[in-house]
């Protein structure tokens, strides 16, 4: 999974982070960059739909009652380096303390977590790209652009692969993700003194651990 | 795996058919082109909309960038649009990863049959300038293209 | 704060052991013996972020806001000398081939820092318990008295919690200082050498706070002066970007610990912070202490 886009909207629908990983290369070049403002324009209408798409709640849905379970496992060492080569780099403590920030452990967590975006929108397949979106408790948003594209032929054999859908397995991997991105702003965006909330961030240590955590999962 | 309602929106963004089932386990329940709709229609499309004009500044190349699926915890929207501006749209179980092929089909097996193709259908559902933007109100009452959209949607919707 | 020392907690959620306020005395009657206590990281830089942003709103200019943070961290320092001098007088030798029986002190104080974790109640019970320990511990075998002390443990809870608190206090207080004392036999001599103190805070100090010794001590080469101390991951000022102007002051406060510590040891000085990055450790950084002429002038004529 290539993450060509990272954004972070708060929870006024302002853009407050924004990155774009053209490292792969491969891909031919936009035909007109987005400039800032698109950007901007961009989180805010994410936003807004993100809102309407809890209106829209089909009444089938509304009268069931069915219970949906909104448990993401856990998927070990996206993004984080794996064990061996922690080992191999601590000489003693010092490279291997702080690794994580307030983390303790080799990954950021070790739990399934229940996605608190219950009823907002979550992905966006197009032809060329697919969009995660993983919303916070308080409403703050991170949002994730993938240049995998979902499969759109539906399998011969729907039964056989009922377990591993290509896609809700995406949407498990983003949020795992995501909610490292999440855990990394909790470290280097809160615990920043010169952070003012809401603003942009501009911490060259919440950039690094994202770029860092890219690297690792492409 | 369960559809819930599909929607056709015409290039003037009304909603010229609309068909909402309200019980899963019953295929003939709910209601077809109801007054009761409009308002979620005009949601609909407008999340449509704005989350096209995304996916299209956000396209690389030449090729233009299509939206298939928008998901949500709860369901899932499947879009699938036509040269002359139509949009099908389907919600259904979030979990179901792909209709493509299934609005395909509609477009291409109901819709050119039973209304395209048909002499006394209207060409365009906005019959003057007013009916355009979304403030019309024409929906397509035809009994043929209605009976067989339920043939081949109701084995769908509990399934 | 500094009083415990800093662990990475298990995640951001990690509570911190609830301070009970019917136990507000605790703090004067408390013993000063050594307790594996952590703190969650989180909750400490949170505290310290908090500390920092407030007092660079309330400084005007940045030479302000340093004077400040680090007057915070005298303050610490200055206690500190003593509280650490203190606590390395007491060798863990001296538990064992103290003079009274050892058993009976072992569990004692076992028990002691059982009881002050787990309930209210037991803050009454704890000074009974041990001075009931040493009467028992006089009149029979320390074997007999482990073993009635854990039976009458509970007893004894039930039966304080109807008495008066205040009946013990005094009881307690003048108990928990024999406690403790009884068991050094040597006071720790004060640090007269620069290097020996310096090695007290390279070591002790810093195993106190941030719980591992220092990553280096080093002369400077230049200037007779001046020392360094460093560290390759500061843990308080870990998550403060470096693309702030004003991040490198917040390091300021273990200045002021430094400073404060030195200073109470009479060794005046001031210290800086100063970062080194290396390959390996892009944080790495470095106090610099600078001694007054007449810590020098001092050594000197010892020397």
């Amino acid at each position: 999974m290539a993450i060509q886009s990272l954004l972070i909207v708060n929870k006024s629908g302002g853009l407050i982070y924004h990155r774009n990983f053209t490292g792969t290369g491969s891909h031919e070049q936009q035909k007109q960059p987005l400039n800032s403002n698109d950007y901007l324009i961009l989180a805010s209408t994410l936003h807004g739909v993100f809102a309407i798409a809890s209106q829209l709640t089909p009444k089938a849905l509304q009268l069931s009652q069915t219970q949906i379970d909104y448990t993401i496992p856990y998927i070990p060492n996206l993004g984080t380096s794996s064990g061996a080569a922690n080992a191999t780099s601590s000489g003693g403590r010092g490279s291997n303390i702080g690794k994580l920030g307030s983390f303790k452990g080799d990954d950021f967590f070790k739990d399934s977590f229940t996605s608190w975006n219950k009823s907002g929108l979550r992905q966006l397949c197009t032809d060329q790209f697919t969009m995660f979106i993983y919303q916070t408790m308080s409403g703050l948003k991170f949002i994730a652009i993938s240049s995998t594209v979902m499969p759109q032929r539906q399998d011969l054999n729907p039964d056989r692969n009922k377990n591993i859908n290509p896609n809700n397995l995406a949407i498990q991997v983003a949020d795992n993700f995501l909610r490292k991105v999440y855990c990394l702003y909790s470290d280097y965006v809160m615990k920043d003194p010169f952070y003012s909330m809401e603003m942009p961030i501009k911490s060259d240590l919440f950039e690094k651990k994202v770029n860092a955590m890219i690297d690792n999962i492409s | 795996m369960a559809i819930y309602s599909f929607w056709i929106f015409d290039k003037h963004c009304n909603c010229i058919f609309d068909r909402e089932w309200t019980l899963t386990t019953n295929s003939t329940s709910g209601t077809t082109n109801s007054k009761q709709n409009q308002e979620t229609a005009k949601l609909l499309y407008g999340m449509i909309y704005s989350l096209r004009s995304i996916t299209q500044k956000l396209s690389r190349g030449l090729n233009k960038n299509e939206m298939r699926s928008i998901s949500t915890g709860k369901y899932r929207v499947h879009t699938y649009c036509t040269a002359s501006g139509l949009w099908f749209v389907l919600l259904s179980d979030f979990k179901q990863q792909s209709y493509s092929q299934v609005l395909e089909y509609i477009y291409s097996s109901i819709y050119v049959t039973y209304v395209a193709n048909n002499l006394f259908s209207p060409y365009d559902f906005a019959e003057n300038e007013d009916e355009m933007r979304g403030q019309g109100f024409r929906k397509i009452t035809n009994r043929r293209f209605i009976d067989s959209l339920e043939n081949f949607l109701s084995p769908l919707v509990g399934q | 704060m500094t009083q415990k020392t800093l662990i990475t907690p298990a995640e951001n959620s990690t509570t911190i052991t609830q301070m009970d306020t019917s136990r507000s005395s605790r703090l004067y009657t408390e013993s000063l013996m050594f307790k594996k206590d952590n703190v969650s990281l989180s909750a400490m830089t949170f505290l310290y972020q908090e500390m920092i942003s407030y007092l660079h709103q309330s400084s005007t200019t940045m030479a302000e806001f340093e004077k400040k943070l680090s007057n915070y961290g005298e303050s610490i320092g200055l206690r500190l000398l003593e509280l650490l001098n203190f606590r390395a007088s007491l060798s863990p030798k001296s538990f064992i081939d103290s003079s009274s029986s050892a058993t009976t002190t072992t569990a004692t104080t076992t028990t002691t820092s059982n009881i002050t974790t787990t309930s209210a109640t037991t803050g009454t019970g704890t000074a009974k318990i041990i001075s009931e320990n040493r009467t028992r511990s006089k009149s029979t075998t320390s074997k007999l008295a482990n073993d009635t002390r854990t039976s009458s443990n509970s007893a004894l809870r039930d039966h304080n919690t109807h008495h008066h608190h205040h009946h013990h206090t005094l009881e307690r207080e003048k108990n928990l200082d024999v406690s403790l004392c009884k068991y050094i036999t040597k006071m720790r001599r004060r640090d007269l050498k620069i290097l020996d103190i310096l090695q007290f805070i390279h070591g002790t100090l810093w195993s106190y706070l941030f719980n591992h010794v220092s990553d280096d001590l080093v002369k400077s080469s230049e200037r007779a002066n001046e020392y360094m101390i460093i560290d390759n991951s500061p843990v308080l000022t870990q998550f403060i970007p470096n693309n702030n102007n004003a991040s490198l002051s917040c390091n300021y406060f273990v200045c002021g610990i430094i400073k404060g510590f030195l200073l109470s040891a009479g060794f005046p000085c001031s210290v800086n912070p100063h970062t080194m990055s290396t390959d390996e450790f892009d944080e790495r950084l470095v106090y610099l202490i600078q001694f007054d002429q007449e810590v020098l002038e001092r050594e000197a004529l010892r020397a």
